[in-house]
């Protein structure tokens, strides 16, 4: 436990977070759509960042729990620095909502 | 409960026609994968050596990194013991994240992700390097709704109406477990397969009826929780998506000389 809290006080003072594979990551942050976070449905947030609409832009897809739905965030911003509008489309098949079991 | 064992099914089809094999388990460093919980795997190439790794998330809120480090005899990729590149929680940061009673509906506290994380490996800022993005599952609680006497006196005989009941009702659930699985010709306490899991459900809401006063007590059970739900700190569930960025080796280095 005393280790733990170490650790705890150690990641907390340093602005960058170290590990044994010898990655060094920034201080996470939440991915926005427009002015707030994305959210989805009864959480259980699985991301994927790739080009859905072959624009060369890759967006994000976010699988969530609710409904077993995936929401398509198309990216307005750049390849540097991704953006996101609050809408998001519902991934969709040729017979309609395209959604997996949940619960 | 959900265990958190990795599995392989190797794809016995084409690229175009996929048809999966039997699933194996997936061992690292000569012992099976088991994480806290809710693995949803990645195969990727974090290091940039040209062989595909696997990354994993947790019940607990860590990330795994299993170094592919060569094949086996049967083209199999050796892992490397895992590495957790982001921690976990502990049971009791576990326990006090849920009792936190400071009401923060929206989560601005929270700055770290929650629980069964699932991760995926992507450059986010085209500087090149695969950074990593982690989908959470975390609860908030809202404010404490104001009790008058007579509130709380309706939370607490709730509240014990529910103990007085929760006896009869996991009777219950024993003998639908125990009359489901005779229709389905399970043993007592074997693992049901996958096609068992879909009949039981088919089944389940037909054989409750069998078991007396089932019914009415479910249906009791769910007006208490609907009524206690309004006496309660209520509780929201969140699903954010938070970025990793990874730093690059020489800023890495600066890094670690500046402290």
């Amino acid at each position: 436990m005393l280790f733990q809290t170490v650790i705890l006080a150690a990641t907390c003072a340093a602005s960058a977070l170290a590990n044994d594979s010898g990655d060094v990551f920034d201080r996470p942050f939440r991915v926005s759509a427009g002015e707030r976070w994305i959210d989805v449905d009864i959480g259980h947030a699985a991301p994927l960042f790739i080009d859905w609409d072959g624009d060369g832009l890759r967006d994000l897809l976010v699988g969530q729990f609710g409904e077993g739905k995936l929401r398509i965030y198309r990216n307005v911003g750049t390849a540097s620095r991704p953006k996101f509008n609050e809408d998001f489309a519902l991934f969709q098949t040729r017979k309609g909502l395209g959604s997996i079991p949940s619960g | 409960m959900i265990e958190g064992d990795v599995f392989f099914a190797p794809n016995l089809g084409g690229e175009s026609v996929l048809a999966f094999g039997k699933a194996q388990r997936i061992t690292a460093d000569g012992a099976e994968i088991r994480v806290g919980g809710d693995a949803g795997p990645l195969a990727v190439d974090w290091d940039g050596d040209g062989r595909a790794d696997l990354l994993t998330g947790d019940g607990m809120g860590a990330v795994w990194y299993y170094r592919n480090t060569g094949r086996d005899d049967k083209g199999l990729p050796i892992l490397a013991k895992g590495v957790e590149i982001i921690p976990g929680f502990t049971r009791e940061e576990q326990m006090a994240a849920y009792q936190d009673g400071e009401a923060d509906p929206e989560g601005h506290r929270i700055k770290r992700p929650g629980f069964r994380t699932k991760v995926h490996a992507a450059d986010w800022n085209g500087d090149g390097r695969l950074d990593l993005l982690v989908g959470d599952f975390q609860s908030t609680s809202g404010a404490a709704p104001e009790l008058t006497d007579e509130m709380r006196a309706e939370r607490d005989r709730l509240t014990a109406r529910q103990q007085e009941l929760m006896p009869r009702y996991s009777e219950c659930w024993k003998k639908l477990d125990q009359l489901l699985r005779a229709r389905l010709g399970v043993e007592p306490n074997a693992q049901l397969t996958d096609e068992q899991q879909k009949k039981w459900g088919e089944l389940y809401s037909e054989v409750m009826k069998e078991v007396e006063g089932f019914e009415a007590l479910q249906t009791e059970f769910e007006e208490i929780w609907q009524e206690l739900a309004k006496l309660q700190v209520p509780r929201f569930n969140h699903g954010w998506v938070w970025v990793y960025l990874r730093q690059l080796p020489e800023t890495a280095a600066g890094e670690e000389s500046g402290r």
